[in-house]
Order: C-alpha cells, then structure tokens, then sequence
C-alpha cells in the first residue's frame, strides 16, 4: 500500500499535468490550423510575427494599410519596413549570408533576380500554391499579364535552379510610359483627323513633333526624357532599342550574356536619341526621374518618358500645373514595331523565414486579386487586368487601361547577378556618346568592358563569339 | 626556442618574450589599446586585404574563388579606375586649392580682435556643421537648370544659365563649389588661430627693416605659419580624397563618368554591384594612396616644426 499509493499519486498527477498542458496548447495549435471567420482560406496566425522588407514609397504605403488588415484578421503582427532602395540588395544579402532570418517576405526590382534566385534567398512558389490548405482560391493567375509574370515570377537564365520555378508574384508594376500635353500638340496642329492631340507612333515621329513644337513654342522644351547616367540613362533606352531590332524580351545581350546592344539596332537606337537630345533640357543627362516628373509638373515640357509610379503627381490639381491638360499614351516605335520597357518590382518568401505559411499567406493576401482595386485606390501600382478595368479605379488613374495594353509588346533589362554592374557600364558608355563621343567606337568599347565583366561574374560569353 | 624565433633580440640577448616575462607590467598597460587597435582597425584590414584576393560573393551558398592578385591586374589595366584616379586627383587639387589659399586670404584680412568678428563667426561656420547629404541636397536644388536659383539670378541680371549639372566639366567644378562652400570656414578658423597665435616681434623687426606687406607675409609670416597650414592641409587632402556623399546626393558619378571618385566608385562596385574582391582591393589601394599621401605631409609637417 504504502508503494501503490506514491504510484497512484504520481500516475494522477502527469495524467493532469498532461491534461493541463494539452488544454493550454489547444488554443494556440487550433489558432495555427483555424481559419479566419468567414474565410476559406486565411488562417489565424496569433502570435506569428511577420516582417515585410521593401523600398520608400506609395505602393510599399498601400502594401501597409493591406497588411494592416492581414493583421487584423489573423492575430499576426505585420511590420512592414521601407527604406531606400539603394541599400535593399545588399542589406538582404547579408542578413542571408548571417543566417539572420529577419525578413519573411522580402522585395526587390526584376533586376536583382539573379542574386535571390542563384543565392537560394527565396522560396520557389510554385509548391506553395500547389498547397490546397493554404493558397487562396480566388488568387487568380491568370488575371496577371503573362508578360508580367514572366519578368517579375521566372528566371530561366542557365544559372537558375529551376528555369519553371515561380520565385515571386508582382509587388509594384511599372511600365515606361509617354505624357504629353494635348494643349500645346492641339496649338502646333500636331492632331488627329478630329482635330485632336495625336502623340507620336514612331521615335522618328516623335523628332519631328519636337521641331514643330521648338518652332512654335521657342521657350519650351519639346522633349524631355530620364537620361541621367546608369539606370535612368539604360531604362530610357530600353524601349529605343528594341523598337530598332533589339532582341525581345531582352536586347542588352544573348542567353550567354555576349552584348548585342553595340550592333544595328542600338546604333540606330542611339543615332535618334542623339537627335532627340537636341530637342531636351541642357542638363537632361542630369535628369532622373523626379526631376523629369518635376519637369513636367511644372509645365515646362512638351513630351517626356518615365514610369506609371510618377503620373499621379501630374494629375494631382495640387502638384502639377498640366493636371488638366496631360494625357498618356505608350512609347513610340519603330521598325520593329512598338515596346514597352519594364520596370517594377516583385516579392517573395525569403527562404530562411520561421514562419514560410504564414508568409506565404501573406503574401497571396497583398497580391490577391480580391484586394488589388483596394491596393490601387491607395497608390499601389498592380498588375491585374481586373484592376485595369476596374472603373473606380479608372476614374481615378486614367492610364491603368493603357499599362494592360502596351504588354502587346515588351522589354526588359537584365536579371543576372552581374547587371547591377553591366547596366552601370552600358549607362556610362550612352551618356558618354550623348556628350560627344563617336557612337560606334562608344557602342564596342562598352560592350567590350561588359563582355569582360560578364566573364569575370562567372558567365560565359565567349560561348557565343570572340569578344567584340 | 620554437616560441621565440623570429622575435626580436633585446640588449644582452634577452628575447622579447622573456623580457614580456620579466617585466610584464608595460606590456599590459598597452594591451587594451592594442586590442582595441587590433579589433577596429588590424585585423578589419588584414580581412580586407583576404577578400581582396577573392571573388567574394556576400552569399556563403555562391562560391568565393581565390584569384591572387588578379583583381588588382584588372583595375590597373581598368580605364574607368584611372579615369576615378584622375576625377579624384584633379577635385582634391581644385578644391583643397581654393579652400586654403580662400580660407588663408580671408584669415588675413580679418582681424580677430576687431568685435564684429565675434558677431558673424558662428553664421560663418554654419556650412561645416551641416550634413554633407544636406548640403548635397541644397545645392542639388540650387544648380538645378531651369528651376535653380543660382541660374535664376544669373539670368536676372543678364547672364545666360549653366549647366552646372549636365555637363562633364561643369559637374566636376560643381562639386568642387559645393566642397569649397563647405570647408572654406574650416580652414579659415585654423589659419585664424595659427596666425593669433604668431609671435609679434618678427613682424615689428620686418616693419622696422622696411619690408612691404607681401615681404612680410612671403618672409615672415607663411614660413612661420607653415606647420599650421600643413595640419589644414593635411585635414582637407584626406577628407577630399575620400569624397563620398555629395557625389552620392549630386551627380551620382556622371555624367557619363565626369564625377565618378574613388570613394564612390568602391560604394557602388561593394555596396551596389556585390563585387566584393573588387570594391575591397580599390580599398587597399586607395588605403595605400591615402597613407603615403599622410606620410609625405606628415614629414613635411615635422621638418617645418621648430626642434
């Protein structure tokens, strides 16, 4: 007796202490699994803590009043940090490299691509929306342009692990667009056959809008254009390129990264840029994006080039003196037809998050389609046909329906490790030819500098032909 | 005697390990600032100079390839490097130029004693206690083309507007303006308290001898205030040579590559394209050129102090 009872006491008390332990883990194992009232596919995610990485700016401040609900209705905790953009790169990378795990979804611009993919940063996606327990079943792919998830989900370079893999969805879209005043087209009788404002079809087009605007308006720049060196300069040029020939999506170099910018279409390329200059502000190789937008804004230009994220301020009646005169339209072409440039930015799982579910889930709810006219209505910029049409959202950003359009014909920069630095080498060999030096020596050296740096990065040029 | 070779022999043979045992106390009064010196500044560079020999990707999963001295074959046979070397060069010499023979002229002419001095000093130093981002910014709005205020006065009274920003040699001068805005006050208020400073009676013996003001200042003056002028020299050549953040906020190395210094060149390789063995072996060098560049001034310091 005196045996069984200290079994007896110590059998009752693990069974409760058991007991107790499952009765307190319940709500925290039924919170994980349970879904969100009225939702049949967010999960509650109390006590999670997710962190958003991305860069200053409206879409990252509209990603934050979505999160914000995200957090609302699941229990998690949402930070969302913004920062400059300059710095993401390389603040990603090492928080990978320290095994740190500070970021659950990270973003970043197509350009960067080949750093998160080849460094094994994010997850690829293609599992996760496979999950039926997870993804969100009005997600809608197919509502995303393919040419958008081609730029912004795949990397099918050699380099990549899985050339189908989907490493991201969008995160900002943006597309290089024309603005151009209608008032000041209308006086020069640069008009349609309803006597109304016709922006130019061809960059050709485009020279001889400028001579008739310099002579009717001597005061006023015709053209101004984002030409300031590295990526303004090579963004600008982008669209020039392919419309003369250059290799669609990407026309800088081939799959083995050989430059192929130097050849016929970029000469002729940068022959009517040349041309164009003539027509732009004297400091335009000064000019980025803001000082174009500021440009514009303030009246003093004809016709300029820059990315959709810029056109609200033109339309803003507070910001811009051209709010009611400002239309839009996609950028000229040429005898290869007309394309688009593609900028923008896409985001993804990092691969070192605790909480890859809850992030995942996350991340379907900012890119979702049930929230896209709601993230575009606060200054998001996304890429869904379902926003484009939306006519709420068309009211208010009447240029949405023309990004859906331009993707008939697109352009990109590069996505490998090494772009960072070739595009820094091509941008400084464009400005050096719009200051004076003689363009084809320009075009070879430069692309004879980006063929020895691609070497250099691992890749190999010299598979397709001698260097240049 | 494994321990000790390669140590240095001490007077009477003692190694330096055996007089570390015998008199121990010296030695651990330096030790902290020798680990200190160590931990910041020894062993960071000893690491820099180890990347510099890699193809150093920050990813541990990409592999870090070991190329010797490679990486410095490539820069010295790099244009863009000697175009950096040669946009450094020709900033540092405008504007340290200026700033010293501006600041030396202005420490000349005003005379410390006189009350107004007091007055407008502070106003005056307003430029260096200022963020070289901020000031980047102002003057970036200031130079702007069409909408900047500098161009706006130009064309009021009659001038035609510079393209301060948008051409190759305009750029750089612009740069140059900004730096020499900014540290001008700097090098005034050195001069100033070297020239207060100055003994009286060799400038009363020179009056005394008939010299005119040039002699005084060519003979008396400037050699005396030599050791001073050195140390601001010193200062500006340094801090120039490393010009970072108004290239960064201004001009971003263009346009074309008319700005493209050192010092950002390396931001950008490490910190932008993630060539890490490149960006470290500019480091080093631009280290080695920094440090020889102290040594010379330093020794040209020491010979003009009096023993």
């Amino acid at each position: 007796m005196p045996c069984r009872m200290p079994s007896n006491t110590l059998r009752t008390r693990l069974l409760g202490a058991a007991a107790g332990l499952a009765v307190a883990a319940a709500p925290i194992a039924s919170s994980a699994g349970d879904l969100v009232e009225g939702s049949d596919w967010l999960k509650r995610w109390d006590g999670v803590k997710l962190t958003l990485s991305s860069h200053t700016g409206p879409t990252t401040d509209a990603v934050k009043a979505v999160s914000a609900k995200f957090a609302e209705l699941t229990g998690a905790e949402v930070e969302v940090i913004d920062e400059s953009w300059t710095d993401l790169l390389s603040k990603h990378l090492a928080d990978a490299a320290a095994g740190g795990g500070t970021y659950d979804i990270l973003t970043w611009p197509y350009i960067w691509t080949g750093h998160y993919v080849e460094g094994g940063l994010v997850e690829d996606l293609n599992g996760w929306f496979a999950m039926a327990d997870l993804a969100d079943p009005r997600f809608d792919m197919e509502d995303i342009p393919e040419a958008v998830l081609e730029v912004y989900g795949r990397y099918r370079g050699s380099a990549s692990p899985n050339p189908d893999g989907l490493w991201s969805v969008p995160y900002k879209f943006d597309v290089y667009l024309a603005q151009y005043r209608t008032d000041l087209y209308e006086q020069a009788g640069i008009v349609d056959a309803d006597g109304r404002a016709k922006p130019p079809e061809t960059w050709a087009e485009l020279l001889d809008n400028a001579k008739v605007l310099k002579e009717k308006f001597p005061d006023m720049q015709p053209v101004v254009f984002p030409l300031a060196v590295d990526d303004p300069m090579v963004a600008t040029f982008l669209p020039m390129i392919a419309a003369y020939g250059g290799a669609i999506p990407i026309p800088w170099y081939d799959g083995n990264l050989y430059p192929e910018f130097q050849n016929g279409p970029g000469q002729e390329a940068i022959a009517i840029l040349q041309e164009l200059t003539e027509y732009m502000p004297a400091d335009v190789l000064d000019m980025d994006y803001d000082r174009v937008n500021a440009h514009m804004a303030q009246g003093l230009a004809a016709y300029a080039l820059n990315w959709n994220a810029y056109l609200p301020v033109l339309l803003d009646s507070g910001s811009s003196q051209i709010h009611e005169s400002v239309a839009f339209d996609g950028t000229p072409g040429g005898p290869a037809g007309r394309f688009s440039g593609l900028g923008g930015w896409q985001m993804g799982v990092s691969s070192q998050s605790a909480n890859k579910e809850a992030a995942f889930q996350l991340l379907e709810w900012i890119a979702g389609r049930e929230r896209g006219v709601d993230l575009a209505l606060a200054g998001g910029s996304v890429a869904r046909f379902s926003v484009a049409n939306d006519p709420k959202v068309v009211e208010a950003f009447p240029y949405y329906p023309l990004l859906m359009d331009v993707l008939k014909g697109y352009a990109a920069r590069g996505m490998d490790r090494s772009w960072a630095e070739l595009q820094r080498t091509i941008g400084v060999g464009l400005n050096k030819i719009l200051l004076g030096e003689d363009a084809m020596e320009g075009l070879v050296n430069t692309a004879r500098q980006t063929f020895d740096q691609a070497e250099r990065a691992g890749y190999t040029p010299a598979k397709t032909a001698a260097r240049p | 005697m494994v321990e000790t070779s390669g140590l240095a022999t001490g007077a009477g043979g003692a190694s330096a390990w055996e007089r570390i045992r015998r008199r121990p106390y010296p030695f651990l009064l330096v030790a902290p600032a020798f680990l200190v010196l160590f931990l910041l500044t020894i062993y960071p560079f000893a690491y820099m100079v180890w990347i510099s020999l890699h193809k150093w990707p920050i990813l541990p999963t990409l592999p870090r390839i070991f190329v010797g001295v490679d990486t410095y074959a490539y820069i010295f046979g790099d244009g863009e490097f000697w175009n950096s070397v040669g946009v450094t060069s020709l900033y540092m010499a405008l504007s340290v130029g200026l700033q010293l023979a501006l600041g030396l002229t202005l420490a000349l002419l005003l005379d410390a004693r006189h009350r107004a001095f007091g007055w407008f000093r502070l106003p005056f130093m307003i430029p260096v206690f200022v963020s070289p981002v901020v000031v980047g910014l102002i003057w970036k709005f200031m130079l702007g083309y069409d909408l900047g205020i500098v161009n706006h006065l130009l064309r009021s009274i009659g001038f035609e507007g510079v393209n301060w920003l948008g051409d190759q040699t305009n750029a750089l001068l612009s740069l140059v303006l900004v730096d020499v805005w900014q540290w001008t006050p700097f090098t005034f208020l050195i001069l100033h308290a070297g020239l207060m400073s100055l003994p009286r009676e060799p400038h009363e013996a020179a009056v005394i001898d008939g010299a005119t003001a040039i002699q005084t200042f060519r003979y008396v003056t400037f050699p005396l205030l030599a050791p001073i002028f050195t140390v601001a020299l010193l200062f500006r050549v340094l801090d120039a040579f490393k010009l970072f953040d108004i290239v960064y906020v201004l001009t971003r190395g263009g346009p074309g590559s008319a700005t493209n210094v050192l010092a950002y060149n390396i931001w950008r390789k490490g910190f932008f394209e993630n060539l890490l063995g490149y960006a470290a072996a500019l480091s080093v060098i631009m280290i080695a050129v920094a440090t020889v560049l102290a040594l010379a001034l330093i020794r040209i310091m020491s010979r003009q102090t009096p023993a």
